[in-house]
C-alpha cells in the first residue's frame, strides 16, 4: 500500500516525535476491552444464574410468590411477548434462562421447558386473551373462584351460574364479600385469573401475574365478598406434577416463608416504587387441588387498600 | 490549552502537503511504552523541512507490555495507518525510525512470526 523507504535516524537526532509519546491515556477514558474483566463477568453472570436457579423451589406456593415477584417486577414487556413462541413464553425475557436450566429439576423442567406445557386447550385460550385483554382475563377470574369448588361444573352456563350464586355466597373466610363504598355501590373484588393470564403469556400453569386493576375489577363479570380483601384467583388445568397435593390446602404464611431471592425481589421493587405487589403479614395463599379434575386454584388474598392502588399505577 | 491549540491550528509553520512535487515527504515516527508518536514533515521550496501533521497514539493494557521489538514494529504499523489519508498520493515517502533492526524484520519475514514479533 505504502511505498516507502524506511531510514534510521539517531536518537540524539530524533527528538521531534520523541515529545509525542510522552502522553498517557486521558482520565477518565477507561478501557473496556480487558478480557479479565470480561471473562469475570462471564463467570458472575453464570453462578448468577446458577444460584437462581438452586432458589428456584420445587414447592408450589413459593413458586408461586417467586413467580408473582418476578412478573411484578416485568414492567411493559409481558404483554408484547405474549405472541413469543412457545419456547419463549416460559418467563419473562430477563429471566430466561434457556439451556441452563438443568434437567436434573423437575420442577424447573415440568415449568420452564415448553416440551411438557402448551396443550392446544392453553394455546387457544391464549389467542383468546391477547384479543380480547385484560377484561377477559378479570372475567375468567370468575370461572377461577368457581373452580374452587371441586364439585363445581366446567360449563359456562353452570359457570354463569354459579357467577351469580358466588357472588352472594361466603368463600369461607369470614369476610365480607362485596366492596361496598359509602354511596352503597357494590364492587366486585380484585379477581384475575393469574394463571389463565400466565397461559395467555407464558403457557406456563404457575406463572402469575400481578394483581388486577380495580377499575378493571370493578367492570368484570367476577364477583366476590371480599370487603377488605383483594383476591387474586388462579386456575390451570395443567397440574399433573401436583398430584401428591392433598385437596383443599390452605396454607398462610407471611414473608418469612418465602425465599430470600423472591423477598428480596419484592422489597426492592417497592422501595423503588415502580411496582405494585405488597407482600406483607397478611398474605395469604388458598390452595385448592381436585386431583380427579386434575384442576389447581390457587387465591392470594392480601389487603386491598394499598395493594390495589399501586396496582392501578402499574397498569396505568 | 484552548489558547495553545487554536495557536498550533493557526500556526504558519504548518504546511499543507504539496503532492504535486517529488520532493521528500518524512513520516519520523517514535514510541515508547506509554504510546507512539509521529510527525509528518515535507521540504519545502526554501530548502527547510516543514511540519504537515503530528499525532500520538497512546497504547492500551495490552498493547504496552508488547515486547520492545515488537512495539517498534507496532508503532509503524499505527503510524502507517493513521496517516494513510495523508500519505496516499505522495511520491517520495521517507520514513524516519530510531530502530535499525526494523528494516531487518520488514526485509526477512518469516512464515511464522518469530519470537520478536510474536
Amino acid at each position: 500500500m505504502f511505498d516507502f523507504k524506511l531510514v534510521h535516524v539517531p536518537t540524539s537526532k530524533h527528538k521531534g516525535p520523541d515529545g509525542l509519546l510522552r502522553c498517557e491515556p486521558a482520565l477518565g477514558k477507561g478501557e473496556h476491552d480487558d478480557p479479565e474483566d470480561w471473562v469475570n463477568s462471564a463467570l458472575s453472570l453464570g453462578i448468577w444464574v446458577v444460584s437462581w436457579l438452586n432458589t428456584f423451589p420445587a414447592n408450589l406456593h413459593r413458586t408461586d410468590a417467586l413467580i408473582l415477584a418476578l412478573e411484578a417486577s416485568d414492567d411493559d414487556e409481558d404483554f408484547t411477548h405474549r405472541a413469543c413462541s412457545c419456547c419463549d413464553r416460559c418467563l419473562p425475557m430477563q429471566y430466561r434462562t434457556g439451556d441452563f436450566i438443568p434437567t436434573s429439576c423437575t420442577f424447573a423442567h415440568s415449568q420452564l421447558l415448553a416440551s411438557d406445557l402448551a396443550p392446544s386447550n392453553v394455546e387457544d385460550t391464549s389467542n383468546a386473551l391477547q384479543q380480547q385483554g385484560i377484561s377477559a382475563i378479570s372475567r375468567i377470574g370468575a370461572q377461577s373462584q368457581a373452580t374452587t369448588n371441586p364439585d363445581t361444573p366446567d360449563s359456562e352456563d353452570s359457570l354463569a351460574a354459579e357467577r351469580d350464586t358466588t357472588a352472594a355466597d361466603d368463600d369461607g373466610d369470614g369476610r365480607e364479600e362485596w366492596n361496598t363504598d359509602t354511596s352503597g355501590d357494590i364492587h366486585s373484588p380484585l379477581y384475575i385469573d393469574l394463571d389463565k393470564l400466565a397461559c395467555a403469556s407464558n403457557n406456563n400453569s404457575n406463572s402469575y401475574w400481578m394483581v388486577g386493576n380495580e377499575q378493571d375489577a370493578r367492570n368484570s363479570h367476577a364477583l366476590g365478598k371480599h370487603g377488605k380483601y383483594s383476591t387474586i384467583s388462579s386456575n390451570t388445568d395443567t397440574c399433573h406434577h401436583h398430584s401428591n397435593y392433598s385437596d383443599n390446602i390452605n396454607k398462610h404464611f407471611d414473608d418469612t416463608d418465602f425465599d430470600n431471592t423472591n423477598i428480596d425481589t419484592a422489597t426492592n421493587n417497592n422501595n423503588n416504587n415502580n411496582n405494585n405487589i405488597v407482600i406483607n403479614n397478611d398474605f395469604n395463599i388458598n390452595n385448592n387441588i381436585d386431583n380427579n379434575h386434575t384442576e389447581d386454584s390457587t387465591s392470594i388474598k392480601f389487603p386491598a387498600t394499598n395493594n390495589a392502588s399501586k396496582a392501578d399505577a402499574e397498569i396505568d | 490549552m484552548k489558547l495553545l491549540k487554536s495557536t498550533i491550528v493557526h500556526s504558519s509553520a504548518l504546511i499543507s502537503i504539496d503532492y504535486s512535487t517529488d520532493r521528500a515527504v518524512y513520516l519520523s515516527v517514535d514510541s515508547s511504552v506509554h504510546g507512539v508518536g509521529w510527525i509528518l514533515m515535507q521540504d519545502c521550496s526554501d530548502g527547510r523541512r516543514r511540519p504537515l501533521r503530528f499525532s500520538s497514539i497512546s497504547w492500551n493494557k495490552r498493547e504496552s507490555r508488547y515486547s520492545q521489538a515488537k512495539l517498534k514494529l507496532y508503532r509503524l504499523f499505527h503510524a502507517l495507518r493513521t496517516s494513510c489519508l495523508y500519505l496516499i498520493g505522495v511520491h517520495n515517502l521517507i520514513v524516519e525510525v530510531n530502530a535499525s533492526y526494523i528494516r531487518g524484520m520488514l526485509s526477512n519475514p518469516d512464515v511464522q512470526p518469530n519470537t520478536a514479533v510474536n
